[in-house]
């Protein structure tokens, strides 16, 4: 079943020099369950494609229908919505807010929800038990190693078990044996239903992915 | 969340929480010293209130009652026109007409006696207390509680004036004006003890209602139009200077507030905004998250919320520790007894506070709420 349609896609930044083209038309189709692996040269519009799958960023053209919604018709306040429920963004550079603990920084998306807040902990806590960090959960992320760091930040984006995982360059700032936990740990998500799209500079992540999307120049080669 | 940010990154926060705080403890200082000096001045306006003097047009005084100061050679001759209390009772019912007449104490001393109608006295001394009673008969007396230790006599005592026995039906407790050093008898009593029936060295009169207020200017103006050839004054006994002090602190409370006012939305505005250019991208990481504007919003205005909280606090305290130390400074009497500290000049500075912050935070928050989620993080 398809969780995701994009259809003929288009992004144009403005720039000083007339609009620049980031995306030229790019369609695709995901879904349920699978890995879907963003390869590319850089500015070749991946992280574009990533902000407009998950409602982050209004395509010029194009629509995207995410489990039967059409993302980019909803008000601002029903966007943000659809974000909170829908999908789990993992930052490259993990973006954790320093002055927040491991658990405050996993509870952010929560906050915004109707869960009452000792069950916000208890999720927050399973979902740090789910990346292998439950004893740093009072720590400050400064305290922490940039694996688990990034780790913080995969638990940040499943604590809701939102049905959609974005991750821009999960592994580009970790060594390659860090780097492949992290890869387990997609593996795992995406293997108990949940989709992802991820964007990857690191080849040895591929054979992760259930699918390899190729982009050049704004398109999908 | 909000509160996590301010206790690991106060930074310029605290600089705002200084700014505010300081702006209400000036105001705050102000308030309280008013309101404390205010309430001793008119508790003393009510007790001793305005009150208006009908005199004899005035010549060489030096001795003093009530304030009026007479002189004491020629003030015996110095007396109203016969018709004056007759004209000023037709003009006001409650005028407390009065003798002054200097006789011989016990000890071949000057003593100024003055002749009083009693009932007229009572009503517009009603801050007098006393030991004993209020005299009834033409053969008691009033006196002065200076006079009364100097004499050594007491409630009940007999002391001799004009060749006479008089008992002393009370003592005046202390006021320290110039009743304490008087003798205050019946009018009649002294008009006849003193040879000069019928004679009134002045008149007071005081309008009811809250003292110091318009009616007793208006009071003077029309006994003054009733009796010409005199000299009527309005007389106030609290000293006109703490008036003036009270007037000086009350004028600066609109004007400081106004200032303090626009002092604290300044630095509240110029912080959020600072704040609204270097959070960007943490606002687009919870625009990403699923938080809406109203959501970011309430997380940044709890912030100035929670400062702006904090400093009505520590200002309320700065400034009433302030006030309670200028005080006894500026006007010893009220100094003296200690701060009026009302919960609604507490309530005040925190509202105000509150709103000064939230309004001034409220454009570059929502500035910042509105941030583009995609642009802040750049790396999606
Ligand atoms: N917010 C933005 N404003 C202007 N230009 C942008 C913005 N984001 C991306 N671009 C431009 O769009 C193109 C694609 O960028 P991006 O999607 O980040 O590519 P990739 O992630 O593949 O490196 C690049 O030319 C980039 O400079
Ligand atoms: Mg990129």
């Amino acid at each position: 079943m398809a969780l995701i349609e994009a259809v003929d896609v288009r992004k144009e930044y403005p720039s000083g020099d007339g609009p620049v083209a980031a995306l030229r038309g790019v369609s695709l189709t995901l879904d349920t369950g699978e890995l879907l692996a963003v390869v590319g040269p850089s500015g070749s519009g991946k992280s574009t494609l990533l902000g407009i799958l998950g409602g982050l960023n209004p395509p010029t053209a194009g629509s995207v229908t995410v489990d039967g919604i059409d993302v980019y018709s909803l008000g601002q306040d029903r966007l943000a919505d659809f974000r909170n429920e829908y999908v789990g963004f993992v930052f490259q550079e993990f973006q954790l807010l320093p002055y927040l603990t491991v658990l405050q920084n996993v509870m952010l998306p929560l906050a915004v929800t109707d869960i009452p807040p000792r069950r916000q902990v208890e999720m927050a806590e399973k979902a740090l038990e789910g990346v292998g960090l439950v004893g740093k959960a009072r720590r400050l992320p400064g305290q922490l190693s940039g694996g688990e760091q990034e780790r913080v930040a995969i638990a940040r984006a499943i604590v809701n078990e939102p049905p959609l995982i974005l991750a821009d360059e999960p592994t580009g700032a970790l060594d390659s044996a860090t780097g492949e936990r992290i890869m387990e740990l997609f593996a795992g998500l995406h293997g108990r239903g949940r989709s992802v799209v991820m964007v990857t500079h690191n080849p040895d992540n591929l054979r992760y992915a259930t699918r390899v999307l190729t982009m050049k120049d704004g398109a999908v080669q | 969340m909000a509160l996590a940010h301010l206790r690991r990154r106060p930074g310029k926060a605290l600089i705002v929480l200084a700014g505010l705080a300081v702006a209400a403890a000036i105001v705050v200082s102000l308030l309280d010293m008013a309101l404390t000096m205010g309430e001793e001045l008119s508790r003393e306006l009510e007790g001793r209130g305005a009150r208006v003097l009908i005199s004899p047009v005035k010549q060489d005084w030096t001795l003093s009652y009530s304030g009026l100061t007479l002189g004491s050679a020629s003030f015996q001759a110095q007396e109203l026109p016969v018709w004056a209390l007759d004209r000023a009772r037709e003009t006001h019912p409650e005028v407390a007409p009065k003798l002054l007449h200097v006789t011989t104490g016990p000890d071949g001393e000057a003593v100024l006696a003055v002749g009083v109608d009693w009932s007229e006295e009572r009503r517009l001394r009603t801050h007098w207390s006393l030991e004993g009673r209020y005299p009834e008969a033409a053969g008691e007396v009033l006196l002065g509680s200076e006079l009364a230790s100097q004499w050594d006599v007491r409630q009940g005592a007999t002391i001799r004036l004009f060749g006479r026995a008089y008992e002393v039906a009370g003592v005046l407790d202390e006021t320290g004006l110039e009743e304490d050093g008087v003798v205050l008898m019946s009018l009649t009593e002294l008009q006849d003890r003193a040879g000069r029936p019928g004679s009134v060295t002045f008149i007071e009169a005081s309008a009811p209602g809250p003292a110091a207020g318009k009616a007793q200017g208006e009071l003077k103006d029309r006994l003054a139009a009733a009796l010409p050839g005199t000299e009527v004054t309005l007389v106030r006994d609290v000293e006109e200077a703490r008036l003036g002090l009270l007037d000086r602190i009350r004028s600066l409370i609109p004007l400081t507030a106004v200032l303090a006012v626009a002092a604290g939305s300044f630095l509240v505005a110029a912080q959020q905004y600072a704040m609204a250019r270097e959070r960007t991208r943490e606002v687009g990481l919870l625009r990403a998250f699923g938080y809406r504007e109203g959501h970011i919003m309430a997380v940044l205005l709890t912030e100035v919320l929670a400062v702006a909280c904090a400093a009505a606090v520590l200002g309320w305290s700065a400034g009433t520790a302030l006030a309670g130390a200028l005080l006894p400074l500026l006007d010893p009497a009220s100094g003296a007894l200690g701060l009026r500290l009302d919960p609604t000049v507490f309530a005040a500075v925190l509202a105000g506070s509150a709103a000064v912050g939230l309004t001034a935070a409220y454009w570059p928050v929502r500035r910042a709420a509105r941030t583009d989620p995609a642009s802040a993080l750049r790396m999606l």
